[in-house]
């Protein structure tokens, strides 16, 4: 009898601690396959940048509506020729075909003149097309309004290249040193050059290459001189 | 007594099982913030994303449609005088080389698909990127896109969080490349031996296809430069 009893009791308590474990486990949700921490940060970036679209894209459509409340007076005003006159000045300065001034930095890049180390890779002391492109690139992160080489107008079109001691921008050669100008917050352009994440850094830490900056409260760069080629593209309304 | 040692022992440690598992499972439930890293969790962000993305289309077809109303302001009216004209037509010019609105022309497109073993070649290489667009250019390129960014003077690449950022939005692999101008210079020029697609092929196993074609759009820039620091060069000044 009391061995009966006894396995009866043992037996709801087991059925209890059962059940209470499969409830608690039910609780937290069992439909886990484990989602890899990769694919959730995917989605995180993806969302972030579809933000940012929706963030561009709410300007432009507020530049828009303002732009079309504009003609419309205009129209109505007489003054159409003015506002389009703006527009165009605007674009044209969007094109890099216009002369600007601002506060800025220059830099300046030589081949070095050190002595090679022993098994050293000659190349490791001259400027190189990445190199260049590289600071060119560090500026526009830095947000660069303008940008030249030896007075060239950096444009979508400009291709540079490195040979040895001189460098070609838009199919015009110059010697030494290169001389690099941005139009931009004289700052930010400047941490661009001298911060320990910046590429010109490594240049001048790791292969001790020239690499000078000097920040300016009036930098003048010109406009590019040509026209630009339009020879193969024409204007395609998208979607 | 000892029987009823032995059962007062069995409910303690009864009792002791079932507040562990409390809890544990309460542990698991707070560090994790209410859910685990479950289906449901990318099933949320799933849906977030799709509606961001609906909204971002809507918003796409509003600003669609103020650009044609705008654009029966800046069409040219034969009726108008010829400063208007003149005025309209450098519109439409400066449109095209600031790359402000999308264009379409003969051309190559690049399609790099750098996914290897060791993740994403190009991801870590990016500047790859910029030696293809400045020889790209050295070829007489017109107009470059990349993953429907345009490129533009001021176009900056970057990476951050396991994407590439092309002009501050990130973009991902497979990379698609396109230029116009002329195909056949376009394309020889890339092909180089010892050039980057040379390199990138022989030394890094990176799957590169180069196709010529008649007519390629690209993408017009989603941004307006606004000149805080720039201003014109004028007579006066």
């Amino acid at each position: 009898m009391k061995k009966t009893r006894d396995k009866i009791i043992i037996g709801v308590t087991v059925f209890f601690v059962s059940f209470m474990m499969v409830t608690n486990i039910r609780n937290t949700e069992l439909d886990y396959d484990f989602i890899r921490l990769e694919t959730v940060e995917a989605f995180n970036v993806e969302i972030s940048g579809i933000k940012k679209e929706i963030g561009a894209l709410e300007e432009h459509i507020e530049q828009k509506k303002y732009q079309i409340e504009e003609y419309q007076e205009a129209v109505q005003d007489g003054t159409l020729e003015e506002i389009l006159a703006a527009e165009v000045q605007k674009l044209k300065m969007n094109s890099h075909l216009t002369a600007l001034k601002g506060p800025g930095i220059t830099v300046t890049l030589e081949d070095s003149d050190r002595e090679l180390e022993e098994g050293e890779d000659p190349n490791n002391l001259i400027i190189h097309d990445l190199d260049v492109l590289n600071i060119l690139n560090d500026l526009r992160r830095a947000g660069a309004e303008a940008l030249a080489i030896n007075g060239q107008r950096v444009t979508s079109q400009t291709q540079i290249q490195c040979q040895g001691a001189t460098i070609t921008v838009n199919d015009v050669t110059y010697g030494q040193p290169f001389i690099i100008e941005a139009i931009g917050n004289p700052d930010t352009l400047n941490a661009a050059i001298n911060a320990p994440t910046s590429y010109s850094y490594i240049l001048r830490e790791f292969y001790e290459l020239p690499v000078g900056s000097k920040s300016s409260d009036e930098i003048l760069i010109n406009a590019f001189d040509r026209e630009p080629a339009l020879n193969y593209i024409e204007i395609q309304e998208g979607d | 007594m000892r029987d009823l040692k032995s059962k007062v022992i069995l409910g303690v440690l009864s009792m002791v099982v079932v507040f562990t598992l409390s809890v544990q499972f309460q542990t698991i439930r707070d560090t994790t913030g209410g859910e685990l890293l479950s289906t449901q969790r990318s099933q949320a962000l799933a849906i977030e994303l799709r509606n961001l993305q609906e909204e971002r289309d809507q918003l796409t077809n509003e600003l669609t449609d103020l650009e044609n109303r705008l654009q029966e302001y800046e069409q040219t009216d034969a009726d108008e005088n010829l400063i208007i004209q003149n005025l309209r037509r450098d519109l439409q010019r400066y449109q095209l080389i600031s790359g402000h609105v999308s264009g379409q022309g003969p051309g190559i497109i690049i399609t790099i698909d750098s996914q290897g073993d060791e993740g994403d070649f190009l991801l870590y290489n990016y500047d790859i990127l910029l030696a293809l667009a400045n020889n790209l250019n050295a070829a007489g390129a017109e107009a470059i896109e990349i993953n429907g960014e345009r490129y533009t003077a001021l176009t900056e690449i970057y990476y951050g969080s396991n994407s590439i950022h092309i002009n501050d939005r990130p973009i991902n692999p497979p990379f698609e490349i396109k230029a116009v101008g002329h195909g056949d210079t376009l394309e020889a020029a890339l092909n180089i031996r010892y050039g980057i697609i040379w390199e990138i092929r022989q030394f890094r196993g990176v799957n590169v296809e180069i196709t010529k074609e008649d007519s390629i759009f690209i993408e017009r820039a989603q941004d307006i430069t606004e000149f805080k620091y720039a201003e014109p060069v004028t007579e006066t000044n």
